[in-house]
């Protein structure tokens, strides 16, 4: 699944940011009733 | 994380229940509805910023952690001369940049109390103006106070 636009921004280990940029976009969908609860949403 | 493109559908779905655990950390989103900002990150530790991210009209930020300020951002050319002071003023500071004085953290809200209550009555009753019967008493009759000064 590729998801382009969106980035975690971390420091010292702990995600301080999650940017999503305006033409963010992915290929495939998450299914939430059939993907697997741990499922990472972020690229 | 899905994102749709024009003429897409999301089928009919409902949402199964979980167990989620979460931290107590405030956590803030931000939309850019028009123009640009400049964003920049300090570190929940130090306090030191750590990374800056130029954001656009339609670019949304998750802020999870740490503390965040948000400036205007000028012309390219502008923010190009902006780069360059803060870069020698970085380095004239071995690297790290101090948080300036302007920061403003953003407190978390104490709703310990009754505030919903009230919110409901002002809501459904039609009085949501200062002079609101209980407005006296909540301490949620003004969003604005959630932000506050607090160094």
């Amino acid at each position: 699944m590729t998801l382009t636009g969106v980035e975690t921004v971390a420091h010292e280990g702990s995600a301080y940011a999650l940017i999503i940029r305006a033409n963010a976009a992915s290929d495939a969908k998450y299914n939430f009733l059939t993907d697997s609860a741990n499922h990472s949403s972020s690229a | 994380m899905n994102f749709y493109k024009a003429g897409e559908v999301i089928r009919a779905h409902y949402h199964l229940q979980r167990q989620i655990e979460t931290n107590s950390v405030v956590q803030e989103f931000l939309l850019i509805g028009a123009g640009r900002a400049f964003l920049r990150l300090y570190g929940a530790a130090d306090q030191r910023e750590f990374a800056g991210r130029q954001l656009e009209t339609g670019d949304m930020v998750l802020l999870l952690a740490g503390g965040p300020q948000l400036g205007r951002a000028g012309r390219h050319e502008d923010r190009r001369n902006q780069a360059r002071a803060v870069r020698r003023e970085d380095e004239g500071q071995g690297g790290v940049r101090v948080m300036s004085s302007d920061f403003i953290p953003v407190c978390e809200p104490n709703l310990g109390g009754r505030e919903l209550e009230y919110v409901t009555k002002a809501v459904s009753g039609g009085w949501i103006s200062s002079a609101a019967a209980t407005s006296a008493n909540s301490s949620v009759s003004s969003p604005s106070i959630w932000a506050c000064r607090t160094r």
